[in-house]
């Protein structure tokens, strides 16, 4: 039995993958699931909007890595609108590169805020690989990022000249979940791409 | 009121149970795992009690000592019932971000401003002119500036009202601030099997508004850009004891050990030793007074009006300390005291219950009544 043309979205939808119909892996608690067959993510919601799934190799000669964590990776396009004085300042600035914003939650999530700029900072894309290591779940919607990826420009740009008069008009291009790898160390965790420490309770 | 509504699959269209402590629920019919996406839903959290009972026990016998307590209450407390409460507090997180317009403000010298006039009224001489001219030459500049925000925000509320329970909701929010880390994902069933869950009274939309409304007040321009609400219980243990006739109760909480409110009953002894000052206090009083009656008597050389008047005056004094001892020595013995736990491990002498009459409420009447009569000189 299918539901019937132009009835209402019900508010359950179904764990299974948009992609290949094969259960998603979702636990408790959690509202992105992954699909390890196709390596999509999909954001349990009424409209079910899916993702490609792709894990961050780490540094070269590195351990395999203790944890994957999910982060949703922007790639997009920001325009600065801004008068010309301005604009000439910022004419020089490092662009950012793909931002990643954290797409678990934590209750002490501000330890990750620091990732999104460091990473964006790095000279070229994170290169990714195709795996099938578990990724925990995450729970935080994709609908922000947008909004998010116009204020970390704002933020990138504030740190050059003052930004009153001046927006970004940040137009997302690709939106996937990306693993990022982490290692346990005897008191922090290291994230595997600038090997920054975090608390060791942390997950 | 809450309207219900019923859950179908969406495959294929059965009854499905509806969502408890997880958005993940099951067809009844076709046993397809669905999930709910439904606004409504408040994921639940818990801080796992971290102490096995051994611990609880010897904790609250622990806190059954001290300077102001009974001696012995320890052996002597009978405990009557031990029960966990899961207290609920709601947990805000979420991104608030925006462009924040401010001032930048600058200190600039103004050469066209000094006037080099001599500050002949304050008398300061040269120090004085170039003070003024120092002042009248600075002013402060302001240039719009703004500042980029964007960060993540927690804020916890209690999500009941805790006053008819006597738990100190302040004292166990610091509590689960400080343990938010080992907060987990809560089976209802399993919390509710182990102890008795308080409902969450407090309206969530009020809570939310509050939330928001705290970052929208921090200025314009800032904005809740995503939200999270989630409820978290923290275990407390109610303890209930007898001492003698007399039941009190203390609670524990379950994370962290502390002592975090309750009663217990106060050491009477106590009431007995501040009686004895009192006591030679009023005594030393008395003889004092009973003297200067004696020497008065002696130096009215026999006036007969003047010794009487004398006596009874002397008389109603006597009365009014008397009865005035009589009455505090009454309160003392008589007052139920008790023990007041207060959050931080401090305790408090306090009133349980209002004090009964006690005889001596008569004399100390019927001593006001007279010295009334006396003063307005026998007119009603």
């Amino acid at each position: 039995m299918t539901p019937k043309k132009g009835a209402p979205a019900s508010v359950l939808v179904p764990v299974l993958c948009p992609a290949c119909g094969r259960e998603l892996s979702v636990d408790r608690g959690d509202r992105i699931a992954l699909c390890l067959t196709c390596r999509k993510a999909t954001f349990l919601s009424r409209d079910l909007p899916t993702y490609d799934l792709s894990y961050v190799v780490p540094p070269s000669g590195s351990r395999k890595a203790d944890r994957y964590v999910p982060f949703w990776r922007v790639e997009g396009e920001a325009t600065i609108l801004a008068d010309e004085k301005k604009a000439r300042l910022y004419a020089g600035i490092k662009r950012l590169g793909d931002l990643y914003y954290p797409a678990f939650w934590l209750p002490r999530i501000q330890h990750f805020q620091d990732f999104t700029m460091r990473y964006a900072l790095l000279d070229g894309p994170l290169e990714t690989e195709p795996r099938e290591d578990p990724v925990p779940g995450g729970i935080r919607s994709p609908e922000m990022l947008r909004a998010m990826a116009r204020l970390t420009w704002l933020t990138h740009l504030d740190r050059v000249e003052d930004v009153s008069g001046v927006d970004v008009r940040y137009e997302v291009k690709r939106i996937t979940l990306a693993a990022v790898p982490f290692f346990r160390e005897s008191n922090a965790w290291l994230d595997g791409i600038c090997l920054s420490k975090l608390p060791p309770n942390l997950f | 009121m809450k309207r219900s509504r019923a859950l179908s699959c969406p495959l294929c269209g059965g009854a499905a149970s509806a969502p408890v402590d997880s958005r993940l629920t099951q067809c009844e019919y076709c046993d397809r795992r669905l999930f709910y996406t439904g606004d409504d839903f408040i994921p639940r959290m818990v801080l796992k009690p971290r102490f096995d009972e051994t611990y609880i026990q010897s904790r609250f016998f622990s806190g059954l000592k001290g300077l102001l307590l009974p001696r012995g209450l320890p052996s002597r407390a009978f405990v009557l019932q031990k029960a966990r409460r899961y207290v609920p507090f709601y947990l805000l997180t979420g991104k608030r971000g925006g462009v924040l317009d401010t001032v930048k403000e600058r200190i600039v010298q103004d050469p066209s401003r000094g006037s080099g006039a001599w500050d002949t009224q304050g008398g300061a001489g040269m120090g004085g002119y170039y003070a003024r001219q120092q002042a009248e030459r600075v002013s402060v500049e302001t240039t719009p500036d703004s500042r980029v925000v964007l960060g993540d925000f927690r804020y916890l509320y209690g999500a009941a009202v805790l006053q008819d329970l006597d738990i100190p909701g302040r004292e166990l929010e610091d509590i689960l601030e400080r343990n938010l880390d080992i907060a987990e994902a809560a089976r209802m069933q399993e919390l509710s099997s182990s102890g008795e869950i308080i409902e969450a009274t407090v309206p969530v939309k009020r809570v939310v508004q509050k939330g928001v409304e705290s970052w929208q007040n921090a200025g314009e321009g800032v904005s809740v850009i995503e939200m999270d609400v989630r409820l978290v219980y923290v275990p407390v243990i109610e303890i209930v004891f007898r001492y003698g006739e007399e039941i009190y109760t203390v609670h524990i909480d379950e994370i962290e050990g502390a002592l975090l409110s309750g009663h217990l009953p106060f050491r009477k002894e106590w009431a007995i030793l501040a009686g004895v000052p009192l006591t030679a206090g009023l005594g030393f009083i008395v003889g004092k007074t009973l003297r200067s009656t004696l020497a008065f008597v002696m130096a009215s050389g026999g006036r007969t009006e003047d010794t009487f008047a004398g006596i009874i005056w002397v008389g109603f004094f006597f009365m009014i300390l008397l009865s005035i001892g009589l009455n505090l020595a009454w309160l003392l013995l008589r007052t139920p005291f008790h023990i007041k736990v207060l959050p931080g491990g401090q305790r408090r002498i306090a009133q349980a219950s209002p004090v009964p009459r006690g005889p001596f409420t008569a004399l100390s009447g019927f001593v006001t009544r007279a010295l009334d009569q006396a003063i307005r000189g026998g007119s009603p």
